[in-house]
Protein backbone atom coordinates (compact mmCIF):
# COMPACT_ATOMS: atom_id res chain seq x y z
CA UNK A 1 0.00 0.00 0.00
CA UNK A 2 2.54 2.55 0.73
CA UNK A 3 4.74 1.81 -2.23
CA UNK A 4 1.83 2.43 -4.52
CA UNK A 5 0.91 5.04 -2.70
CA UNK A 6 5.24 6.67 -3.36
CA UNK A 7 4.03 5.08 -6.88
CA UNK A 8 1.15 7.43 -7.03
CA UNK A 9 3.20 10.34 -5.62
CA UNK A 10 6.34 10.56 -8.22
CA UNK A 11 3.61 9.76 -10.89
CA UNK A 12 1.34 12.93 -9.80
CA UNK A 13 4.50 15.01 -9.18
CA UNK A 14 4.28 18.27 -11.21
CA UNK A 15 6.97 21.11 -11.09
CA UNK A 16 5.10 24.66 -9.55
CA UNK A 17 7.37 27.33 -8.99
CA UNK A 18 7.99 28.12 -5.56
CA UNK A 19 7.61 31.55 -5.03
CA UNK A 20 8.56 33.34 -1.37
CA UNK A 21 7.62 36.48 -0.65
CA UNK A 22 10.25 38.44 0.31
CA UNK A 23 8.99 40.27 2.95
CA UNK A 24 11.30 41.24 5.90
CA UNK A 25 11.43 40.15 9.18
CA UNK A 26 8.88 42.51 11.79
CA UNK A 27 10.40 41.77 14.69
CA UNK A 28 13.48 43.18 14.69
CA UNK A 29 15.91 40.40 14.20
CA UNK A 30 18.19 41.37 11.75
CA UNK A 31 19.82 43.06 14.69
CA UNK A 32 21.22 39.78 16.75
CA UNK A 33 23.83 37.98 14.71
CA UNK A 34 23.27 33.95 15.72
CA UNK A 35 26.27 31.51 15.63
CA UNK A 36 27.37 29.43 12.75
CA UNK A 37 27.41 25.70 12.18
CA UNK A 38 31.48 24.50 12.08
CA UNK A 39 30.72 25.55 7.98
CA UNK A 40 31.42 29.09 9.48
CA UNK A 41 28.27 29.75 6.91
CA UNK A 42 25.31 28.20 8.48
CA UNK A 43 23.59 29.96 10.96
CA UNK A 44 23.26 27.76 14.50
CA UNK A 45 19.55 27.38 15.68
CA UNK A 46 20.24 23.68 17.20
CA UNK A 47 18.85 23.73 20.37
CA UNK A 48 15.54 22.59 22.41
CA UNK A 49 13.17 25.50 22.02
CA UNK A 50 9.63 25.54 23.13
CA UNK A 51 6.98 28.71 23.21
CA UNK A 52 6.29 30.27 26.48
CA UNK A 53 2.25 31.11 25.90
CA UNK A 54 -0.91 29.14 25.26
CA UNK A 55 -2.17 30.49 22.00
CA UNK A 56 -2.42 26.72 21.46
CA UNK A 57 -5.90 27.02 22.78
CA UNK A 58 -6.89 29.44 20.28
CA UNK A 59 -4.71 31.34 18.24
CA UNK A 60 -7.15 34.21 17.93
CA UNK A 61 -6.43 34.59 21.46
CA UNK A 62 -8.65 33.45 24.97
CA UNK A 63 -9.59 34.02 28.02
CA UNK A 64 -8.33 31.64 30.88
CA UNK A 65 -9.85 28.81 31.98
CA UNK A 66 -9.31 26.52 34.39
CA UNK A 67 -5.59 25.58 34.66
CA UNK A 68 -4.96 27.44 31.30
CA UNK A 69 -3.73 30.89 31.35
CA UNK A 70 -5.22 33.20 28.89
CA UNK A 71 -3.01 34.19 25.48
CA UNK A 72 -3.46 37.19 23.08
CA UNK A 73 -3.93 36.41 19.78
CA UNK A 74 -0.72 35.72 17.65
CA UNK A 75 -1.82 36.63 14.81
CA UNK A 76 0.12 39.81 13.70
CA UNK A 77 -1.46 40.40 9.75
CA UNK A 78 -4.60 41.53 9.54
CA UNK A 79 -3.88 43.70 12.65
CA UNK A 80 -6.90 43.16 14.21
CA UNK A 81 -5.71 39.66 15.07
CA UNK A 82 -8.93 37.50 13.79
CA UNK A 83 -8.29 34.96 10.75
CA UNK A 84 -9.80 36.56 7.94
CA UNK A 85 -12.34 34.09 6.87
CA UNK A 86 -14.94 33.61 4.26
CA UNK A 87 -18.57 33.68 5.37
CA UNK A 88 -18.77 29.93 4.38
CA UNK A 89 -15.46 28.67 6.04
CA UNK A 90 -16.34 30.64 9.02
CA UNK A 91 -19.59 29.20 9.73
CA UNK A 92 -17.54 25.55 9.88
CA UNK A 93 -15.02 26.96 11.77
CA UNK A 94 -17.93 27.99 14.45
CA UNK A 95 -19.17 24.34 13.88
CA UNK A 96 -15.76 22.85 15.01
CA UNK A 97 -15.93 25.36 17.24
CA UNK A 98 -18.55 23.78 19.34
CA UNK A 99 -17.65 20.09 18.60
CA UNK A 100 -13.93 20.74 19.75
CA UNK A 101 -14.02 18.10 22.64
CA UNK A 102 -14.22 15.37 20.49
CA UNK A 103 -13.33 16.67 16.92
CA UNK A 104 -9.88 18.04 17.44
CA UNK A 105 -8.05 15.66 15.68
CA UNK A 106 -5.13 15.97 18.24
CA UNK A 107 -7.88 14.65 20.80
CA UNK A 108 -7.21 11.34 18.97
CA UNK A 109 -3.30 11.42 18.68
CA UNK A 110 -3.23 12.58 15.09
CA UNK A 111 0.44 14.76 14.51
CA UNK A 112 -0.56 18.71 15.35
CA UNK A 113 1.02 19.75 11.75
CA UNK A 114 2.14 22.91 10.71
CA UNK A 115 2.16 25.44 12.17
CA UNK A 116 0.27 23.40 15.28
CA UNK A 117 3.41 21.63 16.04
CA UNK A 118 5.44 24.41 16.54
CA UNK A 119 3.25 26.71 19.31
CA UNK A 120 1.44 23.54 20.83
CA UNK A 121 3.27 23.88 24.23
CA UNK A 122 5.98 21.42 24.26
CA UNK A 123 8.89 21.43 23.31
CA UNK A 124 11.11 20.84 19.75
CA UNK A 125 14.54 19.65 18.88
CA UNK A 126 16.54 21.40 15.84
CA UNK A 127 19.33 19.35 14.35
CA UNK A 128 21.41 20.79 12.01
CA UNK A 129 24.45 19.77 10.31
CA UNK A 130 25.90 21.68 7.02
CA UNK A 131 23.41 20.83 4.56
CA UNK A 132 20.63 19.41 6.77
CA UNK A 133 17.67 20.72 8.59
CA UNK A 134 15.51 18.77 11.29
CA UNK A 135 13.35 19.68 13.75
CA UNK A 136 12.14 16.63 16.06
CA UNK A 137 8.83 17.68 17.95
CA UNK A 138 8.77 16.24 21.70
CA UNK A 139 4.39 15.86 20.91
CA UNK A 140 4.03 12.01 19.46
CA UNK A 141 7.29 12.38 18.33
CA UNK A 142 6.67 13.76 15.06
CA UNK A 143 9.62 14.97 12.78
CA UNK A 144 10.55 17.27 9.62
CA UNK A 145 13.25 17.37 7.82
CA UNK A 146 13.54 20.82 5.52
CA UNK A 147 14.63 19.81 1.83
CA UNK A 148 16.61 22.41 0.54
CA UNK A 149 15.57 24.49 -2.40
CA UNK A 150 15.51 24.16 -5.85
CA UNK A 151 13.23 21.23 -5.58
CA UNK A 152 9.35 21.81 -6.33
CA UNK A 153 6.54 20.53 -3.92
CA UNK A 154 5.02 17.11 -4.31
CA UNK A 155 1.29 17.13 -5.50
CA UNK A 156 -0.98 14.59 -4.35
CA UNK A 157 0.15 14.19 -1.09
CA UNK A 158 -1.67 14.86 2.22
CA UNK A 159 0.58 15.03 5.33
CA UNK A 160 0.70 15.78 9.08
CA UNK A 161 3.47 17.12 8.62
CA UNK A 162 4.00 18.48 5.18
CA UNK A 163 6.45 18.81 2.23
CA UNK A 164 8.74 21.94 3.82
CA UNK A 165 11.76 23.07 1.27
CA UNK A 166 13.36 26.47 2.83
CA UNK A 167 16.31 28.45 2.10
CA UNK A 168 18.02 31.14 3.95
CA UNK A 169 17.55 34.64 3.66
CA UNK A 170 20.55 36.37 5.61
CA UNK A 171 20.40 34.75 9.16
CA UNK A 172 16.40 33.62 8.47
CA UNK A 173 15.33 30.54 7.79
CA UNK A 174 12.56 30.71 4.85
CA UNK A 175 10.36 27.88 4.19
CA UNK A 176 7.46 26.78 2.03
CA UNK A 177 5.05 24.26 3.32
CA UNK A 178 2.93 22.37 1.34
CA UNK A 179 0.82 18.99 0.95
CA UNK A 180 -0.87 19.36 4.28
CA UNK A 181 -3.60 17.32 5.06
CA UNK A 182 -6.79 19.22 5.71
CA UNK A 183 -7.56 16.99 8.62
CA UNK A 184 -5.50 19.02 10.99
CA UNK A 185 -6.63 21.72 12.53
CA UNK A 186 -4.51 25.13 13.65
CA UNK A 187 -5.64 24.93 17.17
CA UNK A 188 -7.84 23.52 20.20
CA UNK A 189 -10.27 26.43 18.77
CA UNK A 190 -11.15 24.62 15.34
CA UNK A 191 -9.51 26.93 13.09
CA UNK A 192 -8.40 25.22 10.25
CA UNK A 193 -7.48 25.22 6.65
CA UNK A 194 -8.28 23.27 2.90
CA UNK A 195 -5.96 21.21 1.49
CA UNK A 196 -4.93 24.26 -0.56
CA UNK A 197 -3.37 25.58 2.00
CA UNK A 198 0.80 27.00 1.85
CA UNK A 199 2.19 27.88 4.35
CA UNK A 200 5.13 30.32 4.21
CA UNK A 201 7.45 30.16 7.33
CA UNK A 202 10.33 32.36 8.84
CA UNK A 203 13.11 31.29 11.79
CA UNK A 204 15.10 33.46 12.30
CA UNK A 205 17.11 34.25 16.24
CA UNK A 206 16.49 37.63 17.97
CA UNK A 207 18.54 36.66 20.87
CA UNK A 208 21.15 34.42 22.22
CA UNK A 209 17.85 32.05 23.50
CA UNK A 210 15.07 33.35 21.12
CA UNK A 211 13.66 32.15 18.08
CA UNK A 212 11.06 34.33 16.34
CA UNK A 213 8.53 31.83 14.38
CA UNK A 214 6.43 33.61 11.60
CA UNK A 215 4.08 31.56 9.59
CA UNK A 216 1.81 33.18 6.72
CA UNK A 217 -1.05 31.39 5.98
CA UNK A 218 -2.22 31.62 2.81
CA UNK A 219 -5.46 29.34 1.16
CA UNK A 220 -8.37 30.69 -1.40
CA UNK A 221 -10.96 27.87 -0.46
CA UNK A 222 -10.62 29.34 3.10
CA UNK A 223 -9.69 33.16 4.13
CA UNK A 224 -10.24 36.21 1.81
CA UNK A 225 -6.40 36.70 2.25
CA UNK A 226 -3.06 35.60 3.25
CA UNK A 227 -2.64 36.43 7.13
CA UNK A 228 0.17 36.04 9.58
CA UNK A 229 0.75 34.54 13.14
CA UNK A 230 4.35 35.20 14.78
CA UNK A 231 5.37 33.79 18.26
CA UNK A 232 8.75 33.35 20.15
CA UNK A 233 10.38 30.21 21.38
CA UNK A 234 12.62 30.07 24.34
CA UNK A 235 15.61 28.04 24.16
CA UNK A 236 15.64 25.06 27.08
CA UNK A 237 18.58 25.56 29.07
CA UNK A 238 20.52 23.22 31.26
CA UNK A 239 22.31 19.89 30.97
CA UNK A 240 19.67 17.83 31.30
CA UNK A 241 17.34 19.69 29.02
CA UNK A 242 16.27 16.92 26.70
CA UNK A 243 12.85 16.20 24.83
CA UNK A 244 10.47 13.43 26.76
CA UNK A 245 9.06 10.00 25.20
CA UNK A 246 5.72 11.43 24.61
CA UNK A 247 3.24 8.11 23.16
CA UNK A 248 -0.23 9.16 22.99
CA UNK A 249 -2.48 6.31 22.43
CA UNK A 250 -5.73 5.20 22.79
CA UNK A 251 -7.11 3.62 26.49
CA UNK A 252 -9.57 0.76 27.03
CA UNK A 253 -12.60 3.28 26.57
CA UNK A 254 -11.34 4.31 23.11
CA UNK A 255 -10.11 7.15 24.55
CA UNK A 256 -6.95 8.60 23.34
CA UNK A 257 -4.52 10.24 25.91
CA UNK A 258 -1.08 10.95 25.88
CA UNK A 259 -0.25 7.94 28.49
CA UNK A 260 2.40 8.53 31.07
CA UNK A 261 3.68 5.28 31.65
CA UNK A 262 4.57 6.65 35.42
CA UNK A 263 0.85 7.04 36.44
CA UNK A 264 -0.51 4.05 37.20
CA UNK A 265 -4.20 5.70 36.58
CA UNK A 266 -2.76 5.67 32.76
CA UNK A 267 -0.69 2.60 32.62
CA UNK A 268 -3.37 -0.51 33.01
CA UNK A 269 -1.74 -3.99 34.02
CA UNK A 270 -0.87 -5.47 30.29
CA UNK A 271 -2.58 -2.59 28.67
CA UNK A 272 -3.33 -3.78 25.64
CA UNK A 273 -5.76 -6.44 27.02
CA UNK A 274 -8.23 -3.63 26.95
CA UNK A 275 -9.41 -4.43 23.66
CA UNK A 276 -10.53 -7.72 24.88
CA UNK A 277 -12.42 -5.14 27.25
CA UNK A 278 -13.54 -3.27 24.46
CA UNK A 279 -14.85 -6.34 22.16
CA UNK A 280 -17.15 -7.34 25.18
CA UNK A 281 -18.40 -4.08 25.29
CA UNK A 282 -18.71 -3.76 21.57
CA UNK A 283 -20.79 -7.14 21.81
CA UNK A 284 -23.14 -6.19 24.47
CA UNK A 285 -24.07 -2.46 22.58
CA UNK A 286 -24.77 -5.07 19.78
CA UNK B 1 2.90 -0.32 5.42
CA UNK B 2 1.03 -1.50 9.32
CA UNK B 3 -1.28 -3.05 7.40
CA UNK B 4 0.46 -5.62 5.66
CA UNK B 5 2.39 -6.30 8.57
CA UNK B 6 -0.52 -7.47 9.96
CA UNK B 7 -2.28 -9.05 7.01
CA UNK B 8 1.03 -10.84 7.12
CA UNK B 9 0.63 -12.32 10.53
CA UNK B 10 -2.97 -12.66 9.66
CA UNK B 11 -2.38 -15.49 7.36
CA UNK B 12 0.09 -17.00 9.49
CA UNK B 13 -1.74 -17.51 13.11
CA UNK B 14 -4.58 -18.97 12.26
CA UNK B 15 -2.72 -21.82 10.80
CA UNK B 16 -1.04 -22.32 14.13
CA UNK B 17 2.52 -20.69 12.41
CA UNK B 18 4.72 -18.35 13.46
CA UNK B 19 8.26 -17.07 13.11
CA UNK B 20 10.39 -16.09 9.57
CA UNK B 21 13.73 -17.96 9.98
CA UNK B 22 16.53 -16.30 9.44
CA UNK B 23 18.22 -17.29 5.97
CA UNK B 24 20.49 -15.88 3.65
CA UNK B 25 18.72 -15.00 0.60
CA UNK B 26 21.16 -15.85 -2.38
CA UNK B 27 21.07 -11.94 -2.95
CA UNK B 28 18.70 -11.20 -5.93
CA UNK B 29 14.94 -10.46 -3.26
CA UNK B 30 13.62 -7.19 -3.64
CA UNK B 31 16.46 -5.61 -4.81
CA UNK B 32 19.06 -6.87 -1.53
CA UNK B 33 21.96 -6.25 -2.14
CA UNK B 34 25.05 -8.60 -2.96
CA UNK B 35 27.68 -9.83 -0.88
CA UNK B 36 29.63 -7.86 -3.09
CA UNK B 37 27.79 -5.04 -3.62
CA UNK B 38 27.89 -4.64 0.09
CA UNK B 39 31.86 -4.47 -0.17
CA UNK B 40 31.47 -2.02 -2.92
CA UNK B 41 29.47 0.06 -0.80
CA UNK B 42 32.05 -0.51 2.08
CA UNK B 43 34.83 0.52 0.23
CA UNK B 44 33.76 3.86 -0.39
CA UNK B 45 34.82 6.67 2.04
CA UNK B 46 33.51 7.48 5.23
CA UNK B 47 32.80 10.82 5.95
CA UNK B 48 33.63 12.26 9.06
CA UNK B 49 31.99 15.02 10.91
CA UNK B 50 33.76 18.05 12.04
CA UNK B 51 34.89 16.27 15.31
CA UNK B 52 36.63 13.43 13.74
CA UNK B 53 33.80 11.00 14.58
CA UNK B 54 32.63 9.38 11.71
CA UNK B 55 29.39 10.90 10.26
CA UNK B 56 26.16 8.95 10.31
CA UNK B 57 23.74 11.19 8.38
CA UNK B 58 22.05 9.59 6.26
CA UNK B 59 19.29 7.45 4.69
CA UNK B 60 19.59 3.62 6.01
CA UNK B 61 16.95 2.60 3.85
CA UNK B 62 18.87 1.10 0.88
CA UNK B 63 18.31 -2.68 -0.04
CA UNK B 64 19.31 -4.79 3.08
CA UNK B 65 20.73 -7.66 3.04
CA UNK B 66 19.04 -8.69 6.01
CA UNK B 67 18.17 -12.34 4.51
CA UNK B 68 15.12 -13.76 6.43
CA UNK B 69 13.64 -15.19 2.51
CA UNK B 70 15.63 -18.25 0.67
CA UNK B 71 14.82 -17.27 -3.14
CA UNK B 72 14.77 -20.21 -5.26
CA UNK B 73 17.64 -20.03 -7.90
CA UNK B 74 15.17 -19.23 -10.41
CA UNK B 75 14.12 -16.30 -8.54
CA UNK B 76 10.39 -17.93 -8.97
CA UNK B 77 9.98 -18.99 -5.42
CA UNK B 78 10.71 -17.25 -1.84
CA UNK B 79 10.72 -19.79 0.88
CA UNK B 80 9.66 -18.94 4.39
CA UNK B 81 11.33 -21.04 7.20
CA UNK B 82 8.19 -21.26 9.49
CA UNK B 83 8.64 -22.99 12.44
CA UNK B 84 6.07 -23.75 15.16
CA UNK B 85 6.26 -22.53 18.78
CA UNK B 86 6.48 -25.87 19.91
CA UNK B 87 9.55 -25.84 17.59
CA UNK B 88 11.12 -22.85 18.65
CA UNK B 89 10.63 -24.07 22.57
CA UNK B 90 12.55 -27.32 21.82
CA UNK B 91 14.95 -25.55 19.95
CA UNK B 92 16.04 -23.35 23.20
CA UNK B 93 15.66 -26.45 25.72
CA UNK B 94 18.20 -29.09 22.78
CA UNK B 95 21.19 -28.17 21.89
CA UNK B 96 21.44 -27.13 18.05
CA UNK B 97 23.19 -29.24 15.86
CA UNK B 98 21.92 -28.50 12.66
CA UNK B 99 22.85 -25.22 11.10
CA UNK B 100 19.30 -23.71 11.42
CA UNK B 101 19.16 -24.50 15.12
CA UNK B 102 22.36 -23.26 15.65
CA UNK B 103 21.26 -19.64 14.16
CA UNK B 104 18.19 -19.74 15.34
CA UNK B 105 19.68 -19.98 18.87
CA UNK B 106 22.19 -17.36 17.97
CA UNK B 107 19.26 -14.82 17.52
CA UNK B 108 16.75 -15.73 20.02
CA UNK B 109 16.77 -15.01 23.79
CA UNK B 110 17.18 -17.75 26.24
CA UNK B 111 15.18 -17.49 29.09
CA UNK B 112 14.52 -18.62 32.21
CA UNK B 113 12.89 -21.89 32.29
CA UNK B 114 9.97 -21.49 34.20
CA UNK B 115 8.98 -18.75 31.88
CA UNK B 116 9.46 -20.33 28.83
CA UNK B 117 5.69 -21.52 29.44
CA UNK B 118 4.19 -17.84 29.88
CA UNK B 119 6.30 -17.01 26.53
CA UNK B 120 4.13 -19.97 24.85
CA UNK B 121 0.83 -18.43 26.11
CA UNK B 122 1.61 -15.28 25.14
CA UNK B 123 2.49 -16.99 21.44
CA UNK B 124 -0.36 -18.51 21.46
CA UNK B 125 -2.58 -15.92 21.82
CA UNK B 126 -0.45 -13.07 19.92
CA UNK B 127 -3.35 -11.95 18.14
CA UNK B 128 -4.77 -10.90 21.50
CA UNK B 129 -1.29 -9.80 23.21
CA UNK B 130 0.61 -8.77 20.76
CA UNK B 131 0.61 -5.15 21.62
CA UNK B 132 1.65 -3.25 18.09
CA UNK B 133 -1.40 -5.12 17.14
CA UNK B 134 -3.51 -2.21 18.63
CA UNK B 135 -0.70 0.05 17.19
CA UNK B 136 1.04 0.07 20.37
CA UNK B 137 4.70 1.10 20.10
CA UNK B 138 7.15 -1.28 19.29
CA UNK B 139 10.11 -0.08 21.47
CA UNK B 140 13.63 -1.51 21.62
CA UNK B 141 14.82 -3.95 20.08
CA UNK B 142 11.93 -4.58 18.13
CA UNK B 143 11.91 -1.59 16.07
CA UNK B 144 15.01 -2.80 14.65
CA UNK B 145 17.27 -0.45 13.18
CA UNK B 146 16.56 3.18 11.75
CA UNK B 147 15.70 4.34 8.43
CA UNK B 148 17.79 7.58 8.75
CA UNK B 149 20.45 9.49 10.66
CA UNK B 150 21.54 12.55 11.57
CA UNK B 151 24.28 13.36 13.50
CA UNK B 152 25.38 16.73 14.99
CA UNK B 153 28.45 17.25 17.67
CA UNK B 154 26.31 17.35 20.70
CA UNK B 155 23.44 14.85 19.47
CA UNK B 156 22.37 12.51 16.78
CA UNK B 157 18.46 12.15 15.45
CA UNK B 158 17.15 8.64 14.55
CA UNK B 159 14.38 8.31 12.13
CA UNK B 160 12.00 5.49 11.91
CA UNK B 161 10.15 5.27 8.92
CA UNK B 162 7.38 3.13 11.11
CA UNK B 163 5.24 5.44 13.01
CA UNK B 164 6.95 8.64 12.31
CA UNK B 165 8.77 7.94 15.42
CA UNK B 166 12.38 10.13 15.63
CA UNK B 167 14.54 9.40 18.85
CA UNK B 168 17.51 11.32 19.98
CA UNK B 169 20.18 10.24 21.24
CA UNK B 170 21.92 12.84 23.26
CA UNK B 171 26.23 12.63 22.64
CA UNK B 172 26.90 15.52 24.56
CA UNK B 173 28.58 13.22 27.55
CA UNK B 174 25.67 13.26 29.51
CA UNK B 175 24.78 10.47 32.18
CA UNK B 176 21.38 8.82 32.32
CA UNK B 177 18.69 10.52 33.82
CA UNK B 178 18.21 8.88 36.81
CA UNK B 179 14.55 10.46 37.64
CA UNK B 180 13.18 9.50 33.89
CA UNK B 181 9.98 7.53 34.08
CA UNK B 182 9.85 4.36 32.59
CA UNK B 183 9.11 4.43 28.68
CA UNK B 184 8.21 2.41 25.64
CA UNK B 185 11.97 3.52 23.97
CA UNK B 186 13.84 4.33 27.06
CA UNK B 187 16.38 6.87 28.24
CA UNK B 188 19.11 6.90 26.39
CA UNK B 189 22.64 8.32 25.90
CA UNK B 190 25.20 8.08 23.02
CA UNK B 191 28.96 7.40 23.34
CA UNK B 192 31.75 6.89 20.97
CA UNK B 193 33.87 3.76 20.92
CA UNK B 194 36.68 4.58 18.69
CA UNK B 195 34.51 4.70 15.48
CA UNK B 196 31.62 3.28 16.93
CA UNK B 197 28.73 5.30 18.34
CA UNK B 198 27.29 2.99 21.00
CA UNK B 199 23.64 4.00 22.68
CA UNK B 200 23.17 2.84 26.21
CA UNK B 201 19.34 2.96 26.78
CA UNK B 202 17.89 1.83 30.19
CA UNK B 203 14.95 3.01 32.03
CA UNK B 204 11.81 0.67 29.72
CA UNK B 205 8.60 0.21 30.68
CA UNK B 206 7.51 -3.76 30.61
CA UNK B 207 4.66 -3.08 27.99
CA UNK B 208 6.77 -3.75 24.50
CA UNK B 209 7.78 -7.54 23.12
CA UNK B 210 11.36 -7.88 22.34
CA UNK B 211 10.33 -9.01 18.95
CA UNK B 212 7.86 -10.05 16.53
CA UNK B 213 5.17 -11.92 17.56
CA UNK B 214 7.41 -14.64 19.80
CA UNK B 215 5.78 -13.76 23.46
CA UNK B 216 9.00 -12.19 24.08
CA UNK B 217 7.98 -10.13 27.11
CA UNK B 218 10.70 -8.52 29.38
CA UNK B 219 10.50 -6.57 32.83
CA UNK B 220 11.39 -3.10 33.32
CA UNK B 221 15.02 -3.92 33.98
CA UNK B 222 15.75 -4.13 30.37
CA UNK B 223 18.85 -2.83 29.30
CA UNK B 224 19.67 -2.47 25.69
CA UNK B 225 23.37 -1.72 23.73
CA UNK B 226 23.31 -0.74 20.27
CA UNK B 227 26.13 -0.17 18.32
CA UNK B 228 26.46 1.99 15.00
CA UNK B 229 29.26 1.51 13.18
CA UNK B 230 29.54 3.23 9.07
CA UNK B 231 31.95 1.87 7.06
CA UNK B 232 31.87 3.23 3.66
CA UNK B 233 28.30 3.43 3.08
CA UNK B 234 27.21 0.46 4.98
CA UNK B 235 25.88 0.82 8.62
CA UNK B 236 26.45 -1.84 10.85
CA UNK B 237 24.13 -2.08 13.39
CA UNK B 238 24.34 -4.46 16.76
CA UNK B 239 22.28 -4.99 19.45
CA UNK B 240 22.22 -6.48 22.77
CA UNK B 241 19.75 -6.83 25.37
CA UNK B 242 19.81 -7.43 28.90
CA UNK B 243 17.02 -8.48 31.18
CA UNK B 244 18.57 -10.60 34.62
CA UNK B 245 14.66 -10.57 35.63
CA UNK B 246 13.38 -12.65 32.68
CA UNK B 247 16.91 -14.01 30.41
CA UNK B 248 19.54 -16.36 31.77
CA UNK B 249 22.19 -14.41 29.58
CA UNK B 250 22.31 -11.38 27.28
CA UNK B 251 20.35 -11.45 24.06
CA UNK B 252 22.82 -10.79 21.31
CA UNK B 253 21.25 -10.01 18.20
CA UNK B 254 22.10 -10.94 14.68
CA UNK B 255 24.01 -7.73 13.36
CA UNK B 256 22.08 -6.55 10.32
CA UNK B 257 24.18 -4.38 7.47
CA UNK B 258 22.33 -1.75 5.88
CA UNK B 259 23.52 0.19 3.01
CA UNK B 260 22.92 3.89 1.53
CA UNK B 261 19.78 4.82 -0.05
CA UNK B 262 20.15 7.01 -2.73
CA UNK B 263 21.29 10.75 -2.98
CA UNK B 264 18.52 13.08 -1.52
CA UNK B 265 16.28 10.59 -0.01
CA UNK B 266 14.82 10.76 3.03
CA UNK B 267 11.81 9.13 5.02
CA UNK B 268 8.45 10.09 3.50
CA UNK B 269 5.54 10.51 5.97
CA UNK B 270 3.72 7.37 7.14
CA UNK B 271 -0.13 7.14 7.79
CA UNK B 272 -0.93 6.96 11.34
CA UNK B 273 -1.14 3.89 12.46
CA UNK B 274 -5.06 2.99 12.48
CA UNK B 275 -6.23 0.00 14.69
CA UNK B 276 -8.78 -1.69 11.50
CA UNK B 277 -7.65 -5.80 11.51
CA UNK B 278 -9.17 -6.28 14.36
CA UNK B 279 -12.44 -7.05 12.91
CA UNK B 280 -10.93 -9.37 10.40
CA UNK B 281 -9.28 -11.45 13.26
CA UNK B 282 -10.71 -14.62 13.45
CA UNK B 283 -8.98 -16.83 16.12
CA UNK B 284 -10.43 -17.72 19.55
CA UNK B 285 -10.90 -14.39 20.54
CA UNK B 286 -12.26 -12.86 17.43
CA UNK B 287 -15.44 -14.60 15.56
CA UNK B 288 -16.12 -14.50 12.59
CA UNK B 289 -19.37 -12.14 11.69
Amino acid sequence: MKLLRTVLLISTLQFVPTAFARQQPQGGGASFRPGRLWDNTTPDFRGIWQVRDTAYVNIEGHSGAKGIAPAKSIIVDPPNGKIPYTPQALAKRQENYKNRPTADPSLKCYESGVPRATYVGSPLQIIQSPGNFVIVYQENHAFRYFYPEPRSHLRGADWWMGDTRYHWEGDTLVTSVSSLTDKEWLDQSGNYFSVDVHVRERYNMTGPDTLQYEATIEDPQVYSRPWTIRTVLHRMKGAGARLIEDECLEDENGIHRHISPSDPRNLLKNDYRRWKIADAVSKNKK
Amino acid sequence: MFGEHKSLALILIPLGLSCLGGITANAQFRGAPSQAEIAKAKAAPTPRAKDGHPDLTGYWGGPEARGEVKVSTDGKTIELQIATPKGILKQQAESGNTEGRARRAATEPEYKPELLGKIKTLHDNATDEDPTYRCMPEGLPRIGPPTEIFQSPDAVALIYANHNLARIIPTDGRAHDKAADPSYFGDAVGRWEGDTLVVDVNRFNDQTWLSAEQGYFHTEALHVIERFTREGNTLRYEVTVEDPNVLTKPWVLNPRTLTMGKAGQHVIEDPPCKEMDQSHLVDKYHKAP
